[in-house]
């Protein structure tokens, strides 16, 4: 992935091919980091609008962008960012404590239109709901997405051995949760 | 009911379940590119990339909290082996084990016997001088004397008495008697 991202940041770095850079990032990252937002924020018109502010900061740093990560790093890492600012734009709009948000998000995955999941998939949606969110944003990224250590370590700057302590508690978590639920 | 489930072997579960509405990503591109050429002038927070990394560890912080503890490289991938070669050791500690369960429901056992023993002993020492103490208390009644404690002290009597006495020592035992009976007795009697 980052091989590839050399081409999106050498069009950049020229003033005329700027333009071009814009629409392949837009291409290359559009629904990769729309699916992260997603399954943090849940509802789809949350997510656009967490998928717009990304790549707003995205154009307007893209430039101060240092290559101590990689591109894709820094994507995910302000993606997963828009995502939990969101999250607590949403928790002060409706008065809720941000330690509730996860009632707020189930509801949320109740009435949503686009979940076309199955019983047993809501299921395990609501599971995931109750995690702690950094359990959360490592389960999703791990279980759907089958994000390396390595990259996740990097986008959520946590050990390799933190992530995988997380991963693990989440799946139990899950796992009982569904069993007491089945 | 199911006794366990594995979600990391199934795949249906895998399956991302939301969607998005008809041509979204198409549109939304297009969307997203006329927003980032047209409109030059976004307000971001001074320092937001600087502290994007930041904003992330702060916003999740209390979640990290549970992260405290992390595991050693390959913990868990070798987690499963590890368990097995103990177990594989375990008949030996086993045999062990039901030794120190013996040892203990013995010795569990034998506290309750000498609990009970004790107050078996405790009892009967109690009862035994009770009994002694009655006997050794001085009974004087004439029912109390022997016809032969009469006949030794005889001289301690007067004449008038000595017959009265000897009919009434050595009384045997009053016998339970029924209600009848006595009533009997006392018609009998007056």
């Amino acid at each position: 992935m980052e091989n590839k991202d050399n081409d999106i940041l050498e069009l950049f770095a020229n003033l005329s091919t700027q333009n071009q850079a814009l629409k392949l990032l837009i291409e290359r990252y559009q629904k990769p980091l729309y699916w992260q937002i997603r399954k943090i924020v849940i509802n789809h018109d949350d997510t656009d609008d967490a998928l717009q502010n990304t790549f707003i900061k995205v154009w307007k740093g893209l430039g101060s962008f240092n290559r101590e990560s990689s591109l894709f790093t820094w994507l995910y890492r302000i993606a997963t960012n828009e995502a939990l600012m969101l999250l607590r734009k949403r928790a002060k709009e409706n008065n809720i404590p941000y330690e509730n948000v996860s009632y707020f998000l189930s509801n949320s995955l109740t009435s949503d239109p686009y979940f076309k999941g199955d019983e047993i998939q809501k299921k395990l949606q609501q599971a995931i709901l109750t995690l702690p969110e950094k359990q959360r944003i490592v389960f999703n990224m791990k279980y759907f997405d089958d994000m390396s250590y390595e990259e996740m370590s990097g986008i959520l700057e946590t050990s390799v051995g933190g992530l995988k302590a997380s991963y693990h508690h989440a799946v139990k978590k899950i796992e009982e949760y569904l069993l007491n639920h089945s | 009911m199911p006794k366990e489930i594995n979600i990391e072997n199934n795949t249906h579960l895998k399956n991302n379940p939301f969607a998005v509405p008809n041509d979204y990503f198409m549109t939304n591109k297009e969307a997203l590119e006329n927003m980032l050429f047209t409109q030059a002038d976004f307000n971001i927070p001074t320092d937001y990339f600087e502290n994007n990394a930041l904003f992330i560890k702060t916003l999740t912080k209390k979640a990290e909290q549970e992260d405290l503890y992390t595991t050693p490289d390959n913990y868990f991938e070798t987690l499963s082996e590890n368990i097995s070669k103990r177990l594989e050791e375990m008949p030996n500690k086993q045999h062990q084990y039901k030794k120190i369960i013996f040892i203990n429901t013995y010795v569990k056992w034998a506290s309750i016997a000498a609990i009970i023993t004790g107050i078996i002993l405790l009892s009967w020492i109690y009862f035994f001088k009770e009994k002694n103490n009655i006997y050794e208390q001085p009974c004087l009644t004439i029912a109390c004397l022997s016809k032969k404690d009469v006949i030794k002290n005889i001289d301690e009597f007067d004449a008038s008495d000595i017959e009265d006495v000897i009919e009434n020592t050595d009384t045997p035992p009053i016998k339970k008697q029924s209600a009848d009976t006595l009533q009997n007795n006392l018609n009998e009697t007056f």
